[in-house]
């Protein structure tokens, strides 16, 4: 009962102009940047980052916020209209949805995926407001030794994503960390890895990092391209919400998608790609058409929908309670936190429980308003892609710039950007994991903050993580991550994978 | 020569990161002096590095033992060298000259020079972009959101706030 007063309140917060405003320029964003193919929504929170300093920690959260559920859903736009994904969540779109819309026109293609995105966004965006703080309560027990088990929980949990990178996720985890390092060390003031300049003796921004390497890195990929898709829309498209009993013969797979979504948002360093990949893969299995996958099954264009908008809410879980992003977008919104002092975690949910329910409130509304703006951006997505890639880049380059600027009104932090930005590309180019650098260079100070207040407060005694039965729990997680991680390349070794 | 460059990185990249761990972290500190047992300020960074070396080596050691090439083959996107290479330098001048000349003459600069890259030749599309591209960022950026963004240097700075009065920025 607390908690829906709780929420309603939160709700009165969120439908103020200023708020709701804000939402609805987020979502907006959100749905146009996911729906351009080379851009994904993360650019587009990267590079809103900076701004977000000029505003509250709420309303930047719902700005954030807004990009990140519109984002999301904004990449199947053009998965289902040109059948080229806008994000890579967006592919299994282009596998079922993409024939719906050739055969059945893009309407209908359209209605089931935004229907789908809504429902599964919805449900998740409630799993947030009424299962988070429960977690949260569970949190609070927690003393230093349980917070670095569960960051290096989320630090490893990055290999989830990576199974087939393993090495190179892992070295790019670990120079993340290492970057992470780089500046006047808080606890001794000592200056490490500076190498002289004086420009790292206050470290490297993380944020300049995260815009350097997703938003720079992305244009400058984008930019060398040889051969760039043709982005001409030769349909008409236009989109509303599905029947309910449309709805009804979708039910099952839109409920195992946002089952599943759900659970996966939950997962730190899954996100929706995976959610959306794990979902399609399940439903191809389950699913009694099961052998029509792939030539515009309904079902198979529902349960990834429905999967990829579940993670957003859920996503927020582990980021609020224990300070550790579930996703890329999720990342940057713990950045958004720590730019205005706010520290993620289960004190944050006794501190300022107000803000966290109008957090939770916007999140639901934006997965309403993400139907609304997405029928309009689907009308005038045509218009969207008459404007030429090359404006668009060179805008996301200096707005990447003067962000990179904005962060500490410092000119170092622009070659710093640039320098992550060309490493970007390279990383991009070369099949080398950005993702990996990016979770490391934000966990890797708290991870050490955790350590060396743990082993201070307890008498420098490392046992003290395994001895505590919930930091024993926690590293037990993290060593099943790394063996699940492990376990192709062991079975490759050992000669069972039949090559 | 690409199969000895994909021993020859990593291993190149291990000797520089292990470096880095044993001599470079915090020279001229006495770290011993300030640490608790193995616990110091160099503790965390080094154990970050020597992981990140093993990693590296344990690349090149599955290439020298299974000959694979790479842990995951590279994008499959066909890159033009050329235009891969201008829009790389063409990012990076545009932030050298930021300081230089300032961000109101570097920018329409840059949006040109990216224009054209880009394959865009319309001079009127470029022009316009590039001039009316700058006037609103700067307004977006200088009035609106008061950044102090660089005016560039000497002439450059003179002329910005030339630019910035005809304008009606300042």
């Amino acid at each position: 009962m607390d908690a829906l007063a709780a929420f309603a309140n939160g709700l009165l917060v969120a439908v103020q102009p200023l708020h709701l405003g804000v939402m609805v320029v987020g979502v907006l964003v959100g749905v146009i940047a996911g729906a351009l193919p080379g851009i994904s929504f993360v650019n587009a929170m990267a590079i809103a980052l900076p701004f977000t300093y000029l505003m509250s920690p709420l309303v930047a959260m719902m700005f954030l916020g807004g990009i990140y559920v519109g984002g999301v859903f904004g990449g199947s736009i053009s998965s289902l209209l040109l059948n080229i994904p806008g994000d890579p969540d967006s592919l299994p779109g282009c596998w079922d949805g993409y024939p719906i819309s050739q055969r059945d026109g893009p309407q209908r293609a359209l209605s089931i995926a935004i229907t789908a995105s809504a429902v599964g966004g919805l449900v998740s965006a409630f799993l947030l407001a009424f299962a988070s703080p429960p977690f949260a309560r569970f949190a609070l027990t927690f003393d230093q030794p349980e917070f670095f088990a569960a960051t290096v929980l989320g630090l490893v949990s990055v290999l989830a994503i990576a199974r087939s990178q393993l090495l190179a996720s892992l070295l790019s985890l670990f120079l993340g960390c290492a970057i992470g390092a780089i500046g006047t060390d808080p606890l001794y003031g000592v200056q490490r890895l500076t190498f002289g300049f004086d420009l790292l003796a206050n470290g490297i921004e993380f944020t300049v990092v995260m815009i350097g390497l997703f938003a720079l890195g992305e244009v400058l990929d984008y930019a060398s391209q040889r051969v760039r898709p043709d982005f001409g829309v030769r349909q008409k498209a236009r989109m509303g919400i599905l029947r309910l009993s449309d709805l009804w013969a979708l039910g099952a797979s839109i409920g195992r998608g946002t089952g599943i979504g759900s659970v996966i948002g939950i997962v730190p360093g899954a996100g929706a790609a995976v959610g959306a990949l794990v979902a399609y893969g399940i439903e191809r299995q389950v699913n009694k058409r099961r052998d029509e996958f792939g030539t515009g099954v309904e079902d198979g264009l529902a349960a990834p929908e429905a999967s990829k908008n579940a993670t957003t809410g859920t996503a927020l879980i582990p980021l609020l309670t224990l300070g550790i992003p579930g996703s890329a977008g999720a990342a940057i919104m713990l950045a958004a936190l720590m730019l205005h002092g706010v520290q993620p975690g289960p004190n944050l949910y006794t501190k300022d429980p107000g803000m966290l329910y109008a957090i939770f409130a916007s999140f639901t509304l934006a997965n309403i308003f993400m139907v609304i703006i997405s029928v309009g951006v689907t009308r005038f997505f045509g218009t969207l892609m008459r404007a030429d890639p090359a404006i668009i880049c060179a805008f996301i380059v200096i707005f990447s710039l003067v962000g990179a600027f904005g962060v500490r009104n410092n000119l170092a932090d622009v070659f710093i950007c640039l320098a992550f930005g060309v490493l970007g590309f390279f990383m991009r180019r070369f099949g080398f994991p950005t993702a990996p650098m990016v979770l490391g260079v934000i966990l890797g100070p708290l991870a050490e903050g955790y350590f060396m207040t743990s082993m201070a407060n307890y008498s420098d005694d490392w046992t003290v993580f395994f001895t505590r039965p919930k930091s024993a729990v926690l590293f037990a997680l993290a060593g099943g991550f790394v063996v699940w991680a492990l376990l192709p390349e062991l079975r490759r070794l050992l000669g069972r994978d039949g090559r | 020569m690409r199969d000895v460059l994909g021993v020859a990185l990593p291993l190149a990249v291990v000797a520089v990161l292990a470096a880095t761990a044993l001599l470079w972290i915090a020279p001229g500190v006495d770290v011993a002096a300030m640490s608790r047992g193995a616990i110091g300020p160099t503790t965390w960074p080094k154990a970050m590095l020597l992981a990140a070396a093993a990693c590296a080596a344990f690349l090149a050691l599955e290439r020298v033992l299974f000959g694979r090439k790479a842990e995951s083959p590279p994008s499959a996107v066909d890159y033009h060298e050329g235009r891969s290479a201008g829009a790389i330098a063409l990012v990076i001048a545009y932030g050298v000259a930021i300081p230089v000349i300032g961000i109101a003459w570097s920018t329409p600069l840059f949006i040109a020079g990216w224009l054209l890259l880009g394959g865009l030749r319309a001079p009127l599309t470029v022009a316009l972009v590039s001039v009316l591209g700058t006037v609103g960022l700067l307004y977006f950026f200088v009035k609106l959101s008061l950044m102090p963004l660089d005016r560039g240097k000497g002439v450059f700075e003179q002329a910005t706030v030339v630019l910035y009065r005809l304008l009606g920025i300042y």
